[in-house]
């Protein structure tokens, strides 16, 4: 077996020859590992981050082998170098040739995740890096540009998307997680510095009951941010000269490339070794292009040879026909189908979709149908599927979406008959127990009773006009009806702890106590449970000791509350009333060990 | 639907349960328990003059309605020391009460006989209550809000627990409240259900130790719609909704259900008992390992586990 290292799992294991020589192939979350025959440490190790290639021989082939070149990670932007790769080849033993396929196929798909996470990982990067440019209206201002880190959140969701939470030791992704979580929650942090940090209990220890906390965190830090579907509207600010000064962050940039794909073409044709950047967005606002869809300025800005020719390109992939072959296009969509329709019986031709009349409003409509195809794309987040388009399946789809469900013929389903044996045993589990009954109504039903007196107990006579003889004891009746009032009005104000108005400091000390308190219990009680040995001993001696600790500080928030006499209440009574619980159990958990302490002494 | 106003007048359909075999074991005797029901039903009356009534009666075979009275029944002789409202009201029921008991003539003096002596079809009374309310507020242009004061003696009967839950899901569709006054034996799982989901109070006296019906009743369900906003009940803070296995009517937090017949068992079994459903666990076992697996300590079986407090709701 592979000595694994800490936070390590193994995925895939297989049996393979390297060199000549018999071993087994380990793939890990870590590594990728080979182990001679017998032998617990790999001879070969390959990890994650070394991994480069691999290349597999033919499904034909005699031998199955599996070629694997790995190299220390290459510096950013530096081109892979050859000669410093490693190689490691794998042979598979051939007795059985689909399982040796099968088999290797595992380890193939697993290292190509890895390339591809990695190639995700930096085209993430990538796509975030761009300048930042201030540029104002047609004169220049000030401006600065500046690269961003590529720190998004898709690099994180990835690294704790496999978190196996509750490993000992705790692997490096959830010791990440644990951080996280106690700078976002200050009481918790508190928790565990009293905790954890004075060394009561172990940081495992402390993680083992609050496992759904880091659960929690993994799942909220694995969610993405889908696009934003706002409309892109780069408003100038005026400034006090007159001019107007756009601003182009980086993300600003990038949200532009996403509608223009023009620009983003221009910019990477020209930035930097054409124009620089900050000349770039200059000539971007000023420009035709940008301005086309803002009513007055268009006739004003001035002709540009970069973004002219970004106008034409768009001109030219608009004006393509071809771009979609009209012959298959689905006619429900097809606005030139509702043409010869009839006035007389009501179907008026559509009147409402024409191309636009007035240049001027095209851009804007090219805009809004871009804007909208992105908004859309992001959210079936690349999930669509979009097959070939051809007359057959266009058929299909008019055929689909023309179907009346209601005129196609019933089809019988298949249904097989529920078979309840005896239906009175089905609903008889709803009622309470019926030996309730027996017990309520004591030994009188046991035997039988004479059906005379029955019938004389269901006379009913007396007059109406006639005050009524015996309802009850009404005092009795109103003391337990206005308690349970009393404790269902209590349940209903869910504030009612913060009617009491106790200063917040005050609060707080009594929400640590109560913390740190039942912390302590429930580890204590957990280790009175266990038999004992002498460790365990050691760790609930230490955890009753600091009992004390805790005990003092109720005295002192005690003390505390009594001083402050707000608002003519009685603070001190009031807080010692709700510290008196965690102080009750606390004593209580004291004396259970201190009598356990006794009997193994006794024992002993 | 609006919100009820001050002005606004009810309408209150009183069920009074007359099942003759379980009265015989009440402390409270049923003519006693009748008369403080008329005391709440004559204040109810006094209460506003546009207050509507219907009172039914029902026991193990059947339901009539007391009051209104039908064209046919006879006329009632006057009193000149009876408001004549009330008179008319009170006679009606007690000779309905009185008529129905009588009738009643196979009175079990044998209690171990029948189980099912002791029970009362309540959904009968219940959507019989539900078509009136119906009747009269769509015979009305004024807004009228209705309730339900069940008065109920007999033990749930579980043959009608579909019929029963759906009445009280018509009820509370319809916004129609459902109070119940328990006057003796052991709780009632579907009523203080009924009393749950519409929105009503569960009242459970104890007779037996001599506390007071009509206080209850004058205390709690004399209120409309528009005081109960205001008022808070006294009624249970905590229903149990777990149920009980069919195997040994033990009460169960978690419990096996059948797939099929929704039956509940607190342990596993190849084949389910009540409707004889074999379950294939290999398929069962390795879909739940998939969603059970970043669970430690999976479920010994595959079979659903189910909270049962949601099924006994649904």
């Amino acid at each position: 077996m592979l000595l694994l290292l800490p936070g390590e799992s193994i995925k895939h294991t297989s049996d393979t020859t390297n060199n000549k020589e018999e071993g087994t192939l380990y793939f890990t979350n870590k590594r990728l590992a080979w182990c001679k025959s017998g032998s617990p440490t790999p001879s070969i190790e390959v990890l994650h981050e070394h991994f480069r290639q691999q290349q597999v021989s033919k499904a034909d082939a005699k031998k199955f082998m599996l070629r694997v070149s790995a190299g220390p990670p290459p510096a950013a932007g530096a081109e892979v170098d050859e000669s410093s790769l490693t190689i490691h080849t794998f042979s598979w033993k051939t007795a059985d040739k689909d399982a040796a396929i099968a088999d290797r196929k595992k380890f193939v798909t697993e290292l190509s995740m890895i390339t591809t996470k990695r190639a995700m990982g930096s085209a993430g990067g990538a796509s975030t890096s761009g300048g930042q440019t201030t540029a104002s209206g047609s004169r220049a201002a000030g401006g600065q540009t500046g690269e961003t880190a590529a720190a998004g959140p898709t690099a994180e969701g990835d690294e704790y998307g496999k978190v196996k939470i509750g490993l000992v030791p705790a692997s490096a992704e959830e010791i990440k997680l644990r951080q996280e979580v106690l700078s976002k929650n200050i009481e918790l942090a508190k928790l565990h510095k009293s905790l954890v940090v004075s060394g009561l209990i172990s940081e495992d220890e402390f993680w083992s009951t609050r496992k759904y906390i880091l659960e929690t965190q993994a799942i909220q830090s694995q969610l993405r941010k889908g696009e934003s579907s706002t409309w892109l509207d780069l408003a100038p600010t005026t400034q006090e000269s007159g001019n107007f000064k756009y601003t182009i962050t980086p993300n600003v940039a990038r949200r532009i490339f996403k509608e223009f794909p023009q620009v983003k073409r221009a910019y990477i044709e020209n930035v930097p070794h054409v124009i620089n950047e900050k000349l770039f967005w200059k000539r971007f606002v000023a420009s035709q292009f940008f301005n086309r869809g803002r009513s007055a300025d268009t006739a004003r800005s001035s002709r540009d040879k970069i973004f002219d020719k970004c106008t034409q390109e768009e001109d030219a992939l608009f004006d393509n026909t071809a771009r979609y072959d009209l012959g298959l296009l689905t006619s429900l969509l097809d606005l030139t189908r509702t043409e010869e329709d009839s006035v007389e019986t009501g179907n008026a031709p559509d009147f409402t979709m024409r191309p636009a009349s007035k240049d001027n409003k095209l851009a804007l409509i090219r805009r809004f149908n871009r804007h909208s195809e992105i908004v859309l794309q992001s959210v079936l987040n690349n999930k669509r599927k979009v097959g070939p388009l051809d007359s057959k399946r266009a058929d299909q789809e008019i055929e689909a979406s023309t179907t009346l469900e209601d005129l196609e013929a019933a089809v019988e389903e298949k249904k097989v008959k529920l078979n309840i044996q005896d239906r009175t045993r089905y609903f008889t589990s709803m009622q309470s127990d019926p030996s309730d009954e027996s017990r309520a109504s004591g030994a009188q039903n046991r035997g039988p009773i004479d059906p005379s007196s029955i019938r004389a107990s269901l006379q009913i006579s007396f007059e109406i006009s006639q005050p009524v003889a015996s309802a009850g004891n009404a005092q009795k009746t109103m003391v337990s009806m206005l308690d349970s009032a009393h404790k269902a009005a209590m349940q209903r104000r869910p504030d009612r702890i913060q009617e009491l108005g106790i200063p917040e400091d005050l609060s707080h000390a009594v929400a640590e106590c109560h913390g740190a308190g039942t912390e302590m219990l429930r580890h204590l009680w957990a280790l009175l449970r266990l038999a004992p040995t002498g460790d365990r001993q050691a760790k609930a001696e230490k955890i009753v000791a600091a009992f004390d600790g805790v005990l003092k500080r109720i005295q002192e928030t005690i003390v505390k509350a009594n001083a402050s006499k707000s608002k003519g209440a009685d603070m001190g009574s009031m807080i010692e009333k709700m510290l008196q619980p965690i102080m009750t159990s606390l004593h209580a958990g004291k004396q259970a060990y201190e009598q356990r302490s006794k009997l193994a002494v006794a024992a002993a | 639907m609006s919100e009820p106003l001050e002005s606004d007048p009810s309408l209150l359909v009183v069920v009074l349960d007359v099942n003759a075999s379980s009265w015989a074991k009440s402390p409270l005797t049923v003519g006693n328990a009748l008369q403080q029901m008329v005391i709440f039903i004559n204040a109810y009356l006094a209460l506003k003059s546009e207050n509507g009534l219907a009172v039914l009666a029902c026991n193990r075979r059947e339901c009539r309605c007391l009051y209104p009275p039908s064209r046919a029944s006879p006329a009632i002789e006057r009193d000149i020391r009876v408001y004549e409202q009330f008179r008319v009201v009170d006679a009606r029921v007690l000779a309905g009460v009185q008529a129905m008991l009588s009738g009643a003539e196979d009175i079990v003096g044998d209690p171990n006989k029948g189980i099912e002596e002791c029970q009362t079809p309540m959904s009968q009374a219940l959507s019989k209550a539900l078509c009136h309310i119906h009747r009269v507020s769509e015979s009305t242009s004024a807004k009228v809000w209705p309730r339900i004061l069940v008065l109920s003696a007999a033990d749930d009967s579980p043959r009608e627990y579909i019929a029963l839950m759906n009445t009280i899901f018509a009820a509370q569709r319809m916004g129609v409240l459902i109070d119940i006054c328990k006057v003796f034996g052991r709780d009632s799982v579907f009523l203080q259900q009924a009393a749950e989901i519409t929105g009503g109070n569960y009242l459970k006296v104890d007779t037996a130790g001599h506390e007071s019906m009509l206080q209850t009743l004058m205390f709690t369900c004399l209120a409309d719609h528009y005081t109960r906003e205001i008022l808070v009940s006294p009624t249970k803070e905590m229903i149990d909704f777990r149920a009980t296995c069919f195997c040994h009517k033990r009460v169960v937090d978690i419990g096996y259900v059948c797939s099929v017949c929704l039956s509940i068992f607190c342990q596993v079994a190849p084949i389910c008992s009540t409707c004889q459903t074999k379950f294939s666990f290999r398929i069962v076992r390795a879909d739940s390992a998939q969603i059970n697996g970043n669970l430690k300590g999976s479920p010994r079986s595959g079979a659903a586990t189910v909270a049962m407090s949601t099924l006994s709701l649904a």
